[in-house]
C-alpha cells in the first residue's frame, strides 16, 4: 500500500525532475537491501489492522499507537480505506451513538487502554467493534473487553505484532512514556525533559515495555533470533532476562528458526562520547537544533516563511530528504542550492524558445511543479535557519575543539583552546559543559583532581560541576575510556593526517562500529566477562563462524542519528564504513536493524545525565 | 526473510467468545454481525451522500472506459465515409459531455450536500469533514482520468488534422503562422498570467488556428475540467505534509473541539451573569 503510494510520487516526481533537467544525482539511487523497510513492516499491520471495505469506520488509539501509526501511515490512506474519524479511545468528549459505523480499537494491552476500551464497548456506539492489540494480551485484558461488551458488539480480536515508531528505513524507537517527563512546546509535540539513563532508576514497566516490542518485532519478522547482551550493563542485562521470560511464556507464539538473526542488546553507556558532539548530517542537525518528534518538527515562531503547522521529515515520503539525510553540512548545502536553481529553471521556462508544445506540457504539470516548489522552499527555509544557529553558537569552533579532542592527544594545546572558548561570552553554556565534558573523558581519571571541574565552578557554568562525576559514574569508574577514542600512535595519526584527511568536522568514529564489526565477523567476545557480550539463547554451533544476517542492536539508553546514519551505511555499503578487507570477512546479506528507548541529542543526554543515578 | 504474504497476527477472538459466554448467553452470530443496519430515515443527508457517491462513481468509471476504448477504435485504419466518421465523432462527443455532466453531479454532491445535520455534534463534524476530504480525492482522480483521455484523444485528432492538412496544401503557411503564435503565447506567460489564465490564451490561439469545431469542443471540455479540478485542490490534501499526518489531524481535531467547549462556558458565563443582572 504504503510501496504503491510511493512509486506513484517517485513516479510523477521523476517525471517532472526529468523535463526541467534536474540532476537526478540529487536522488541518486541507492541499492535497496533485500529486506523489507520498518516503514513498510507497519503499514502492512496497519492494512490489516483496518479492513478495506465500504464501510465507515471510526479509529480509536491510544497514546502509544498513535504515533505507531502516524509515522508509518498517512491520514489520505486511512481515509481511502474508509476510516472517517480517528480518535483517541480514551477521549474525554461524549461521542453520540453513530450505529451506520464501525469502530476498530488499536490500543496497547495496557490497563488504562483497556478499561477506555471497555467504557467505550459499555456505550456501544457504533454497529459493531474490532479490538486489535499491538502486541500480546493478557486473559484479563480479554476477560474485562467481555464483560464490557454488554451487547455483543465485537466481532474481532486480534493481536498485531507492531509495537515500536519509525524513525528510519532501519531505525526503530520503543518508547516509554512517562506523563511526568514531558513537557509541552510551543506549537511543538511534548519533548522528554529528561529520560532514564542509570540502570538503578529504570523502572521495571520500562523494562518490560522495552521487552515486550522487541519480541514483536521477532514476531513480525518471524525470527526467533539468537541474543546476546552486554554483561556490563545492568539495564541491558533486565531487558535480556525478561524477554527470556516472556519467550518462554508464550511458546508457540514466538517458535520461528532463528537462522542467522541476532539480537544485541548494549548499552548508551558503552559510548557516551557520541552523544556529547555536535552533529553535522542533516538528519542529526535537524534533531540537535531543531528536535525531530516522531518525524516531524517546528521551526521557531520568529523564522521567516517557517511553516506554523510544521514540517515532515521523513524518508518515507520526502525524497529530497531520503536522499540528502546523512550527506555532511558541507554537501547538503550544495545540494539544496543545486535544488533551489533547478527549481527556478523549472518555473522560469525559457521563454524566448519555448514551443507552443512544451509550454502546453509545462501546463500540465504544474502541480508537479508546484509540489517540487514546496519542497524546495522547506528545504531551503530549514537549512538556512540551521546556518543562522551554527553561526550564532559559532559550532564549527566548538566542534573543531571537539572533534581535536576525539581523534589526537594533545592535552595542553586542547586545554589551553578549551579555557578561551570558555571565556568567550557568545559560547552558549550547554557547548561549554560539553566540551568540559569531553576534556574530562579525554584526558582526566575519575581518582585525580579535575581541572575542568575547576573551569566548570569558575564561570556561568557552576551548576554543572557535578555532571562530570554523573559522566564518568554512567560510564564506569574502572573503565579506560582510550577505547572511546580513535589510536593515538604515531603511526595513526600520520595515517590520519595524509591518508584519509577528508572532513575535519566528521572524524569521529562511534563505538558502535568497531562492536558491529565485531558482531558481523563473530569475533564479539562471548564470556560471561564484564567485558563479554554472552548468549542469552543457545550459542550457535562452533566450528565455522557464525556470521549473522538479520541483526537487531537494540540500545538501552538511547541513540543517536550520527548512529543512525552509520547503520545506514552499512546496510546500503556506502560511506566507506568497513574496509573490502572488513567486508570480506562479514556475510554480504549482512543487514542491520539499529533501536533505541529514545532518541539522543547532546540536550537530552546532557540533561539526562544531570538527573543522575 | 521469508517475509512474503500478509503479515503475522494472532486471532484471540475464541478465547474472548468464551469470556463472553460467561457473562451472559452468546446471541446468534447473524444478529451479532452488525452493520448499517440503521433505518435510512435516520441517516444523516451526507451520509446517504457518500453512498450515493460511491455508486456514480463506479457507473462514470465504467463509462469512462468505453469512451476510450471507442475512441480508440476510432483510429484504427479502415474505410468510412465522412458521413460515417461525423457520426462517430458526435457519438464520442456526446459521451464525453455525459461523463462530464455526471461528473459536475460529483463536484455538487462534494461541494454542497456534505453538510452535517447536527451542528452540536464535533464527531458528526469532524466525520463529514473527512469524508468530503476522501470524496474530494477520489473525484479528482475521476476528473484527471478523463481529462488526460480528452486531451490525448484530441492531439490525436488534431495531428491526424494536420497531416490530412498538409496533403492539402504544400507550402509554409501554417508553419510560419504557428511561430507567430507561438511567441505570442510566450509573451502572455513572461506577462505572468496563471495557470487557467494561459489556458484560456491557448484556446484563444486555437481558436485562431481555425482548428475544426470538434477539437475546440474537446478542449473546451478539458478546460472546464480543469477548473472544476482547480477547486478540488483546495480541499484536497498533499502527501508527506503535516495535514497528512494522522496525529496532526486528530490534535487539531481536539483543539477545535476544546475551542468549542471554552466558547459554550463563556456563553454559559456570559448568561450567568445576564441572569443575575
Amino acid at each position: 500500500m504504503s510501496n504503491c503510494k510511493k512509486c506513484v510520487t517517485f513516479h510523477s516526481l521523476s517525471l517532472s525532475l526529468s523535463r526541467f533537467k534536474v540532476s537526478m544525482s540529487l536522488f541518486s539511487s541507492k541499492k535497496e537491501p533485500s529486506s523489507k523497510s520498518l516503514f513498510t513492516l507497519v503499514s502492512d499491520y496497519v492494512d490489516q489492522v483496518v479492513p478495506a471495505d465500504k464501510t465507515m469506520k471510526v479509529l480509536l488509539v491510544d497514546d502509544v499507537t498513535l504515533p505507531i501509526i502516524s509515522t508509518s501511515f498517512s491520514q489520505t490512506q486511512l481515509l481511502k480505506k474508509g476510516v472517517f474519524l480517528v480518535d483517541q479511545v480514551r477521549a474525554n468528549r461524549q461521542r453520540s451513538k453513530v450505529k451506520n459505523m464501525r469502530c476498530i480499537i488499536f490500543i496497547r494491552p495496557v490497563r488504562h487502554s483497556v478499561d477506555a476500551a471497555c467504557e467505550e464497548l459499555r456505550m456501544g456506539k457504533y454497529s459493531s467493534y474490532s479490538i486489535v492489540f499491538c502486541g500480546v494480551a493478557s486473559p484479563e485484558h480479554l476477560d474485562s473487553l467481555a464483560r464490557a461488551d454488554v451487547e455483543q458488539l465485537v466481532q474481532r480480536v486480534q493481536e498485531a505484532f507492531c509495537d515500536l515508531c519509525v524513525v528510519n528505513k532501519d531505525v526503530f524507537l520503543i518508547e516509554h512514556n512517562h506523563p511526568d517527563l514531558h513537557e509541552i512546546t510551543v506549537g511543538g509535540g511534548p519533548v522528554p525533559r529528561t529520560h532514564g539513563l542509570f540502570a538503578a532508576s529504570i523502572p521495571q514497566d520500562k523494562v518490560r515495555r522495552l521487552a515486550e516490542g522487541l519480541a514483536s518485532l521477532f514476531v513480525a519478522q518471524r525470527r526467533r533470533p539468537h541474543i546476546r547482551v552486554q554483561k556490563r550493563s545492568g539495564f541491558a542485562c533486565r531487558v535480556a532476562e525478561e524477554l527470556m521470560r516472556l519467550l518462554k511464556n508464550d511458546a508457540d507464539l514466538y517458535n520461528y528458526r532463528s537462522k542467522n538473526a541476532v539480537l544485541l542488546l548494549l548499552d548508551r553507556s558503552d559510548d557516551p562520547v557520541t552523544p556529547l558532539l555536535t552533529p553535522w548530517t542533516y538528519q542529526a542537525m535537524l534533531h540537535e537544533h531543531l528536535g525531530l518528534h516522531h518525524n516531524t518538527l517546528h521551526l521557531p515562531a520568529n523564522v521567516k516563511d517557517a511553516d506554523p503547522d510544521g514540517y515532515v521529515l521523513s524518508e518515507q515520503d520526502d525524497l529530497f530528504f531520503a536522499a540528502n539525510m546523512f550527506l555532511n553540512w558541507g554537501d547538503l548545502c550544495n545540494n539544496v542550492k543545486t535544488y533551489v536553481d533547478r527549481c527556478k529553471s523549472a518555473l522560469n521556462l525559457d521563454r524566448s524558445t519555448a514551443t507552443m508544445d512544451e509550454i502546453k506540457d509545462f501546463m500540465q504539470r504544474i502541480g508537479q511543479t508546484k509540489s517540487l516548489a514546496g519542497s524546495v522552499a522547506k528545504h531551503a527555509t530549514i537549512t538556512t535557519h540551521l546556518s543562522h544557529v551554527v553561526k550564532e553558537r559559532d559550532l564549527l569552533q566548538v566542534s573543531l575543539l571537539e572533534q581535536d579532542m576525539v581523534a589526537s592527544y594533545n592535552m595542553n594545546d586542547h586545554f589551553d583552546r578549551l579555557q578561551n572558548l570558555m571565556k568567550r561570552q557568545d559560547i552558549q553554556v550547554q557547548d561549554k559543559v560539553r566540551l568540559c565534558l569531553l576534556f574530562n573523558l579525554r584526558y582526566e581519571s575519575p581518582t585525580q583532581n579535575s581541572r575542568v571541574q575547576a573551569v566548570l565552578n569558575n564561570s556561568s557554568t557552576s551548576g554543572y560541576s557535578r555532571l562530570i562525576e554523573h559522566l564518568r559514574h554512567y560510564y564506569g569508574t574502572d573503565r579506560n575510556t582510550e577505547e572511546l577514542f580513535a589510536e593515538t600512535g604515531v603511526l595513526s595519526s600520520i595515517v590520519r593526517t595524509f591518508v584519509d584527511v577528508g572532513n575535519i568536522y566528521t572524524q569521529h568514529q562511534p563505538v558502535l562500529k568497531k562492536t558491529l564489526l565485531k558482531l558481523l565477523t563473530d569475533t564479539l567476545d562471548q564470556s560471561e566477562s564484564t567485558q563479554g557480550y554472552p548468549y542469552r539463547t543457545p550459542a550457535p554451533p562452533g566450528g565455522t563462524p557464525f556470521k549473522p544476517e538479520e541483526v537487531i542492536v537494540f540500545m538501552c539508553g538511547g541513540c543517536t542519528l550520527e548512529e543512525a546514519a552509520l547503520v545506514h551505511h552499512i546496510n546500503h555499503r556506502t560511506g566507506g564504513v568497513f574496509g573490502p578487507n572488513e567486508m570480506a570477512q562479514m556475510s554480504p546479506e549482512a543487514r542491520v536493524l539499529l533501536g533505541a528507548d529514545a532518541l539522543l541529542n547532546t540536550e537530552l543526554f546532557v540533561k539526562s545525565l544531570a538527573s543522575g543515578p | 526473510m521469508d517475509d512474503d504474504g500478509p503479515p503475522e497476527m494472532r486471532s484471540r477472538f475464541d478465547e474472548f467468545k468464551v469470556f463472553r459466554a460467561k457473562y451472559r448467553p452468546p446471541v446468534k452470530e447473524e444478529e451479532t454481525a452488525g452493520g448499517p443496519h440503521e433505518s435510512p430515515a435516520r441517516q444523516s443527508p451526507w451520509i446517504r451522500a457518500v453512498n450515493d457517491f460511491g455508486e456514480l462513481e463506479d457507473i462514470i468509471d465504467r463509462k469512462i472506459d468505453l469512451l476510450a476504448a471507442k475512441q480508440q477504435d476510432f483510429f484504427r485504419p479502415r474505410f468510412l465515409s465522412d458521413e460515417e466518421e461525423a457520426a462517430l465523432q458526435d457519438e464520442m462527443e456526446t459521451k464525453a459531455v455525459e461523463v462530464q455532466k455526471l461528473l459536475s453531479e460529483l463536484d455538487r454532491m462534494v461541494q454542497v450536500s456534505m453538510v452535517p445535520q447536527d451542528r452540536q455534534n464535533m464527531e458528526e463534524i469532524m466525520t463529514s469533514v473527512n469524508a468530503r476530504k476522501l470524496l474530494s480525492t477520489r473525484l479528482q482522480a475521476l476528473i484527471q482520468r478523463l481529462k488526460s483521455n480528452q486531451e490525448f484523444y484530441g492531439n490525436r485528432l488534431r495531428r491526424r488534422e494536420r497531416k490530412q492538412k498538409a496533403f492539402g496544401k504544400v507550402g509554409g503557411d501554417g508553419a510560419y503562422e504557428q511561430i507567430k503564435q507561438e511567441e505570442r503565447v510566450a509573451k502572455f506567460m513572461s506577462m505572468g498570467y496563471t495557470d487557467s489564465d494561459i489556458q484560456e490564451l491557448l484556446l484563444e490561439e486555437t481558436r485562431q488556428d481555425q482548428v475544426s469545431e470538434e477539437i475546440k469542443t474537446i478542449l473546451d471540455n478539458v478546460q472546464k475540467l480543469n477548473q472544476m479540478f482547480q477547486d478540488l485542490n483546495l480541499l484536497v490534501t498533499e502527501q508527506g505534509t503535516m495535514l497528512d499526518r494522522i496525529d496532526y489531524n486528530l490534535s487539531q481535531s481536539s483543539q477545535y473541539v476544546s475551542n468549542g467547549v471554552e466558547q459554550l462556558k463563556k456563553a454559559e458565563e456570559h448568561q450567568s451573569s445576564c441572569a443575575v443582572l
